[in-house]
């Protein structure tokens, strides 16, 4: 009896024991794999670890790798002989699939930009830390997050305008295509008032006054606002020799050597480091590459997806002038392969057995790493996103739209000069530099995703660009872009809103024709 | 006058088995034991110190689990002294029979006989007289010395050669051998028991008499032994089966005393049909319960109970395995071990498991040792298994003449297709499986302990190319009784050893062109796959190369069971402490070879290997107290607990890359190693408490309440409190019923009440600041660290309200069961990962919130009919199942905007029930006047017209409209089983009606703008009235014909299968009583999926849900379960089995 007594109470205090873990602490779980809000945003490390997570998003594949597509691809300067059907679709401006990855990648993952910025900027102002950095922080992130809206109205026009954190179920309402280049003026007006002319060191490769003021030129101009623009573009020429200068060679801007140099005002920031069997950039978790995927997916065919290629007319720009040598224009034979004596696509011919390319196959060469054996996802070579050479030819624009045409003139011929092509005559009359303009415009910027925008600035988009013959005839053979057989005037312009989009949020209204 | 009812008996059970020695409660042992019969009344205290012997006979039977014989008229009047049983029984019963001119003779291992004192000396002057005639042969002691009697026992010496002896065997109405059944010689103390085989020997002075067979829970039967030697009995349940005790919850129940929708399912037709896991088992077996299965080896199939009630991905039932909890139908867990299921469906049956069973309960209870001789069972089956369906896929020749029509159609030059090459995919994927399955049972036990131990080797290997699954389990259940106190354990061991399916390899079968080779030499793998933009192009990987040039392994291994300790602290009280454990651990290997398998893939990618290692550490600890009690007609049953469940999750992962040959080891890599890790914990405290009272055994009300704390929650969200009530009227046991002979059993159920819900991940409330978003600055990477995921930290329990109304019905002497249940339920405040805009800027799943509400209403009937004629025996078994879901509410923040799943194709909007949500077709434009007077102008005949919802003048995504549910509007089961003599049938049909399914292969095969395989039957159009079904092929389409967000992939998902056919033999007991050593044997064939009536065109209509990310987009909106509902895209097939099985008992 008194056994089983003993028994039962220790039984009772044991179940008792076992069963009474502190219940608050059992209850009150927290998340062992990382740190809170609350005890982040305390110092300076703090501010600039978010800072670098912001700038980690514009280097985004989802942004970086598709917006190629949609600049360079919809333009007539490239196009698409890709396996995949919807990519290859991307430039004749087919999508079947409004979610499809690039249409929604580059959408997601510009807002997931703009929300680290914004969480930069409300939470970096509380931090106690040298005032001087913190204002500088702030300016980039404005900076960043001008930058990506800027991708989203170009592409897509009238978008959300999301300024601040808000709660999970907030519906932002769609903003005009006014509303939407006021918030990228905004941003890069203010981003510009705090930054610095120059890094060193370690911080090379952040935003720049110059970038912003570069930005905030090209915003305007993309709206005809010449004098504004032009106002911006100056204050860089001004800063021409001490800051910014052409650098020699047109084809050191596209190595990986000469990297941050001179000409160059905003680069996508890469190294080449093979990480991963799929390269992802943004992965918490330790694994993440840091390199740039143009390689692979431009790639020539048998090296890389060749997911896209250059059309006959961007060639046929290239032959329209002779360079003061009576040579082929210089800049050509680094912009594009194609079928001529000498040309080696990473140490092999054309006609090899591994290239079996004939005269119609063009492809990539501008941001290949063409002098090796081979490329990959790993691509190490900076995107310029502005250069000085745009700068100038966009100041040409500005000046020759606003009648200044003689004033105009000398900028454009900076440019020339450096790739051995003869000077223009300052004596052109408007109409025939604009149109000079736009040449010098495709053979010294092509494929740096700026010839769709200028398409639209000069109001030129429409499916007459496909040409006379009914548009059948291969981009790789016609003089024309015959993709353009597609493009449907106020529709094409812009891109289709994701799906998935409109059906979260009904305050937005899909964009016209889609 | 008292009747005396006890509304939980196993419980009592447990308790009063504490009891067994020392331990003397003067105070009403008899008051508990449940028993309708009438006794004579007495003044209260007497009544205290004396029972009726008859009652103490019934308890003694029920707690020590033994049987008497007896002549009821014999001891109709006896009264004894209500004593605690001491020392033996034999010896503390004749104790008490001292007085009443009875005595009490133990003639078997559990078989006792009570007669009257006179007849023992004449049967002992009898025996002495001819010579030990009173011959007591056990057949468990002698089972082959049946003439032997000089062997039986000491005092039977001298046998006598007179002796005639009796045998047989003893079966239940299902033919199912029933050991330890007591045979005795009406009107004497000659008797035996049954052995573990249901054999029994007897050895008799005449042929003449009459033998009494009794057993409980079975009707008694006399039978006159009319001079024969072999008498085989069949005796049939007791019709008070519905005194059968159901584990219903932390206790159990009189099966009569059920006021919850509960199934209980007949494990033994169950068990029937072969499969890894119990979850396949019950499909079609239960009511509202819906199973979907999945072909692929060791896959968990999905068990929805009464719809869809949560929908962010946790809406699968709480399996309870002897009192431990577990989340899926695991196939770690060996079916074989089952002994009862049940299945709770309304909030009265699940509130005591609180959050946890909001999605519906299963109860398992695994066998355990019976007293008696040591039992070894084993059974086998050996199956082969292939997947039945045939997609009519073209050949090359017939490929070549479509796809240069898809080219030329959009005006391009034809592709090349490599000549000579005539792949058929499906054969060179598909092929025959082996399912194996090898049970083996010890299992024994004494008054005072059981055991049962059970040892399974499972193996199945896969209808394609690459996966299979084995499993090496081991049970061991043990009980042991001291005292008060009982302690036992239940304990499962097991190892899984899974190859997995890689990749999704039906679909790529129908992304693959029959003009590629299975096999390339030339390519840096050895496989073939799309070539380039021009030769053999598709995106498709090559489907044996996933299962062979990749690898992907899984191993685990689980320990999962509790162990508990009852006290049983007053005739009325016992407390139970129960600390349960699940603990598993997993390593998974995936590794990759050099060489890519699809035309989208870096040929130059390093091999790889990832190492996987994760363990769960999930225990569960539980303090209960229970109270028992009767009063006169008011019986009382009460029962209150504190538990506490922590659940433990961490994992490492490694990956290295650069592996030169076969040498699979993080060791061997010689580039890019990295490493990811996490842990995590969730805990839930709860106290629960339950109150039973029964009147007159006619009204039966049950009230439950939990209150669970949870960690998922905030602090101030973290309690939630769920009340239910239900109550119950038993018709039949009314006066006015007694006429009405028809009506054997008619019980009338009403419950309400409330369950919640926090299955979601933990640390969902708290935002976190991710590392490693990394930035490149002075050509170095910098770290980075920002909050992405957003999150809603005010979230709530999510409350699910049931109203259930029902009744059970025995007609004709319970030839006829009727069963029904009407429920609501309504879902508030539903935990669902709300798909936000993404201008919102999250990363990773979508924040959690509290959505408004669904509601899900049904009709669940069961109908049974049951009969015996001569050898025949037959029961025929259907049910029926009807649930309508419906959206009462949606998030409130936004507006009740509707919701969207999969791929935008699945759509919640307020007042409609969870749909198909695509553009609708219309047919194809025959010719240009048609289009011309349509809203699509500009396209050109042979293009899909679709139905312009808006009227607008122009098709776009606006004019989506609803298609159809994915959500059958019926499931049903039938099933059939005799048997004849010896031999057993059975037929089990299941099926579903009303539903749709989204087929994506039918989307890979029919889109055209891209190459993938094509299908025979799809009848494209190629001139005016050739086909108003399918457009023309055009590669490259630029038109709306391919879009994904349309009805065309959209197909009728109802199905009819014959699941389980099966024939069986049992072999004759004189036939193995030549085989020495073997106690029964039964073999069978068996066949399952035999055959499917569907309209659907994919593998299989039985679909899961969307669970693989298509190459089509990267949306990562799949994660909501139920918003992928009825979406094939790849489901593994369910296989077609033919098996031939052994079950043997020695």
């Amino acid at each position: 009896m008194k056994t089983y007594k003993i028994l039962l109470s220790l039984l009772l205090t044991f179940g008792i024991i076992t069963g009474c873990e502190k219940e608050k602490d059992l209850l009150n779980q927290t998340n062992p794999n990382s740190s809170v809000p609350e005890s982040f945003w305390k110092n300076e490390k703090d501010a600039i670890s978010a800072l670098n997570a912001a700038y980690s998003n514009i280097q985004t594949p989802g942004i970086t790798r598709w917006e190629l597509f949609q600049y360079d691809m919809r333009s007539d300067e490239g196009y698409s002989q890709s396996p995949w059907t919807d990519l290859g679709n991307v430039g004749k401006f087919i999508f079947n699939d409004y979610n499809i990855a690039f249409i929604q990648d580059i959408w997601r993952e510009c807002y997931r930009g703009i929300f680290r910025a914004n969480q930069i900027l409300k939470y970096v102002p509380d931090i106690a830390m040298d005032p001087v950095l913190k204002k500088r922080i702030l300016a980039e992130a404005t900076f960043i997050r001008g930058h990506l809206y800027f991708k989203l109205v170009t592409l897509w026009g009238r978008v959300p305008l999301v300024t601040e954190i808000k709660a999970p179920n907030d519906r932002p309402k769609q903003g005009t295509i006014e509303q939407g280049w006021a918030q990228v003026i905004a941003d890069f007006s203010a981003a510009k008032a705090d930054l610095p002319l120059q890094y060193t060191g370690n911080d090379v490769g952040r935003a720049t006054k110059g970038a912003a003021m570069a930005y905030l030129g090209k915003a305007y101009l993309q709206q005809h606002k010449y004098t504004e623009a032009a106002a911006q573009f100056k204050e860089i020429i001004d800063l021409v020799p001490a800051r910014y200068d052409l650098i020699p060679n047109f084809k050191d801007n596209f190595t990986e050597d000469f990297e941050n140099n001179q000409e160059s005002i905003f680069e996508i920031q890469y190294i080449s480091q093979n990480k991963s069997g799929t390269p992802s950039y943004d992965i918490a978790g330790g694994s993440g590459s840091e390199s740039s995927e143009r390689a692979q997916f431009f790639g020539v065919r048998n090296v890389g997806w060749c997911d896209g290629q250059v059309t006959k007319k961007l060639y046929n720009e290239f032959m329209k002038e002779k360079d003061k040598d009576n040579k082929v224009d210089p800049r050509l034979g680094y912009t594009m392969f194609y079928d001529h004596p000498g040309e080696l696509m990473y140490g092999k011919p054309y006609g090899h057995a591994d290239r079996p390319f004939g005269p119609n196959d063009r492809f990539w060469k501008k941001y290949t790493n063409y002098w090796k054996d081979t490329d990959s996802y790993f691509s190490g070579i900076n995107d310029r996103r502005i250069r000085l050479a745009d700068v100038y030819l966009m100041y040409a624009e500005c000046l020759n739209e606003l009648g200044q045409t003689p004033q105009a003139i000398p900028f454009a011929n900076k440019v020339r000069a450096r790739s051995n092509m003869k000077d223009l005559e300052l004596d052109m009359n408007q109409s025939a530099f604009r149109e000079q303009l736009r040449h010098d415009r495709i053979v010294e910027l092509a494929g740096e995703s700026v010839r769709f925008l200028d398409m639209m600035r000069y109001g030129i988009l429409g499916p007459e660009l496909a040409g006379t013959d009914p548009g059948n005839t291969p981009a790789n053979e016609s003089d024309y872009d015959t993709e353009f057989k597609y493009f449907v005037k106020n529709k094409s312009e812009y891109l289709p809103i994701p799906l998935y989009e409109l059906d979260a949020n009904k305050e937005l209204k899909q964009n016209l024709g889609w | 006058m008292r009747k005396l009812t006890i509304m939980n008996r196993k419980l009592w059970l447990l308790t009063m088995v504490c009891f067994v020695t020392l331990r003397a409660y003067p105070q009403d042992l008899a008051s508990l034991i449940p028993n309708g019969e009438k006794v004579e009344t007495a003044a209260e205290e007497q009544e205290k110190r004396t029972k009726p012997l008859k009652k103490l006979l019934t308890e003694l039977q029920a707690r020590f689990q033994v049987s008497f014989n007896y002549d009821s008229e014999l001891i109709r009047h006896t009264i004894v002294e209500n004593k605690e049983v001491t020392g033996e029984l034999e010896s503390f019963l004749n104790g008490l029979l001292e007085q009443k001119e009875l005595k009490c003779k133990k003639i078997a291992a559990k078989t006792y006989v009570i007669y009257p004192k006179q007849e023992a000396p004449e049967s002992k002057k009898r025996s002495s007289n001819e010579g030990n005639a009173l011959t007591l042969v056990s057949s468990n002691d002698q089972p082959t010395t049946l003439s032997g009697a000089s062997e039986a026992a000491p005092e039977q010496a001298a046998a006598s050669v007179k002796a005639i002896i009796v045998k047989g065997q003893v079966t239940d109405e299902k033919n199912e051998i029933l050991p330890g059944v007591g045979v005795v010689l009406k009107g004497t103390v000659i008797g035996t028991s049954t052995d573990a085989n249901g054999n029994y020997s007897i050895s008799l002075m005449e042929g003449t008499g009459v033998l009494v067979f009794s057993y409980i829970g079975y009707i008694s039967q006399e039978i006159s032994i009319n001079n024969r030697t072999t008498i085989d009995v069949t005796l049939l349940s007791d019709t008070k089966t519905l005194n059968e005790l159901v584990v219903v919850g932390y206790q159990a129940q009189k099966r009569s005393d059920i006021v919850g929708a509960v199934t209980v399912v007949d494990t033994k037709e169950m068990k029937k049909t072969q499969a890894a896991s119990v979850g396949e088992l019950l499909q079609g077996r239960a009511t509202g319960v819906t199973v979907t299965s999945s072909g692929a080896p060791g896959q968990t199939s999905s068990v929805k109970i009464r719809g869809t009630n949560s929908i962010n991905g946790q809406d699968s039932p709480l399996y309870v395995i002897d009192g431990m909890f577990i989340n899926d139908s695991n196939p770690d867990f060996n079916p074989n071990d089952v002994e009862s299921l049940q299945v709770l469906k309304d909030a009265a049956a699940t509130a005591l498991y609180g959050s946890r069973g909001m999605n519906g309960v299963i109860i398992i209870t695994t066998k355990r040792g019976k007293s008696g001789v040591p039992k070894i069972d084993y059974s086998t089956y050996v199956g082969v298994q292939n997947i039945a369906k045939r997609l009519p896929l073209m050949n090359a020749a017939q490929y070549r003449i479509v796809n240069n029509l898809a080219y030329t159609n959009n005006g391009e030059t034809p592709q090349e297709l490599t000549p000579g090459v005539d792949t058929d995919w499906q054969s060179a994927m598909f092929k025959q499986g082996l399912m194996t399955d090898h049970n083996l049972t010890l299992s024994g036990g004494s008054e005072n302990a059981n055991y049962m131990v059970s040892g399974n080797y499972f193996y199945q290997d896969g209808t394609i190319i690459g996966p299979s699954f084995k499993r090496y389990q081991l049970r061991m259940n043990t009980e042991i009784r001291k005292g008060i106190f009982k302690i036992g354990e239940n304990i499962m061991l097991s190892r899984n050893n899974t190859v997995k399916v890689t990749g999704n390899p039906f679909v790529h079968i129908q992304r693959m062109l029959p003009t590629i080779p299975v096999y390339d030499p030339t390519t840096v793998s050895g496989y073939g796959y799309g070539a380039s933009a021009t030769l053999n192009n598709t995106f498709g990987s090559n489907p044996v190369a996933l299962q062979q040039h990749y690898s992907n392994e899984s191993n685990s291994s689980k320990v999962f069971g509790s162990v508990y300790v009852e006290a049983a602290l007053t005739s009325y009280l016992s407390y139970k402490l129960n600390m349960g454990l699940d603990y598993s651990q997993y390593h998974d290997k995936y590794y990759e070879r050099i060489g890519r398998i699809s035309q989208n893939a870096p040929d130059a990618g390093p091999a790889f290997v990832n190492d996987n290692n994760g363990e769960y550490f999930n225990t569960l600890i539980e303090n209960t107290l229970s109270f028992n009690k009767t009063f006169g007609k008011h019986a009382v049953s009460a029962f209150v607990g504190y538990t506490q469940q922590k659940d433990t999750y961490k994992y490492v992962n490694a990956h290295t890359e650069g592996i030169n040959g076969e040498f699979w080891q993080q060791d061997y890599g010689t580039s890019s190693p990295q490493t990811q890790g996490r842990l995590s914990v969730r805990g839930l405290a709860s106290i629960l408490g339950s109150f039973n009272y029964t009147f007159n055994d006619k009204y039966l009300l049950q009230i439950n309440a939990r209150r669970d704390g949870s960690s998922v929650f905030r602090e101030g969200n973290h309690y939630g409190t769920f009340p239910s009530a239900s109550i119950g009227w038993r018709v039949s046991k009314e006066k006015f019923m007694e006429n009405v002979s028809f009506i054997t059993d008619l019980k009338l159920r009403a419950s309400y009440g409330q369950v919640g819900s926090q299955a979601i991940s933990p640390y969902r409330i708290n935002p976190a600041i991710d590392y490693n978003l990394n930035y490149v600055l002075g050509n170095n990477v910098v770290g980075g660290g920002i909050n992405r995921q957003l999150v809603n930290s005010d979230i709530r329990w999510e409350k699910k309200t049931t109203t259930n109304v029902g009744f059970d019905l025995g007609l004709l002497g319970n030839r006829i069961l009727l069963s029904a249940d009407y429920f609501v339920a309504r879902t508030k405040d539903l935990l669902i990962e709300v798909p936000i805009p993404w201008t919102a800027g999250n990363t990773g799943a979508d924040p959690i919130d509290n959505l408004a509400s669904i509601q899900n209403k049904g009709i669940e009937v069961a109908l049974t009919y049951q009969e015996t004629k001569g050898k025949l025996k037959y029961n025929i078994t259907g049910n029926i199942t009807a649930v309508r879901n419906k959206v009462l509410g949606l998030v409130q923040a936004s507006g009740n905007q509707p919701l969207y799943g999969w791929q935008q194709v699945v759509r919640l909007a307020v007042g409609e029930p969870i749909s198909f949500y695509v553009l609708k077709t219309d047919g194809i434009f025959q010719n240009p006047t048609e289009v011309d007077n349509s809203s699509q102008k500009g396209q050109s005949p042979g293009d899909i017209r679709f139905v312009d919802t808006h009227k607008d003048g122009i098709i776009n995504f606006d004019d989506r409209q609803n298609v159809g549910t994915p959500f059958p509007k019926f499931e049903y089961g039938l099933n059939l089983s005799a048997s004849y003599s010896n031999f057993d049938f059975l037929v089990f049909f299941a099926g579903v009606s009303g539903n749709k399914i989204f087929n994506e292969g039918l989307f890979w095969t029919s889109r055209y703008d891209d190459n993938g395989a094509y299908r025979t039957d799809d009848n494209y159009w190629t001139v005016e009235g050739s086909s108003n079904t399918a457009p023309r092929p055009r590669h490259g389409d630029p038109t709306k014909n391919p879009v994904y967000q349309s009805d065309r992939w959209i197909e009728d998902g109802s199905y009819l299968r014959l699941k389980t056919l099966q024939v069986g033999y049992t072999f004759p007991t004189a036939f193995l009583n030549k085989l020495k050593g073997i106690a029964n044997l039964r073999i069978y064939a068996s066949a399952q999926n035999l055959f499917t009536l569907t309209k659907y065109r994919g593998y299989n209509p039985e679909v899961t849900g969307a669970n693989i990310n298509t190459q089509n987009s990267g949306n990562n909106s799949g994660s909501n379960q139920s918003l992928n509902r009825g979406v094939d895209n790849g489901n593994y097939p369910v296989s077609r089995l033919v098996s031939f099985g052994l079950q043997v008992g020695f």
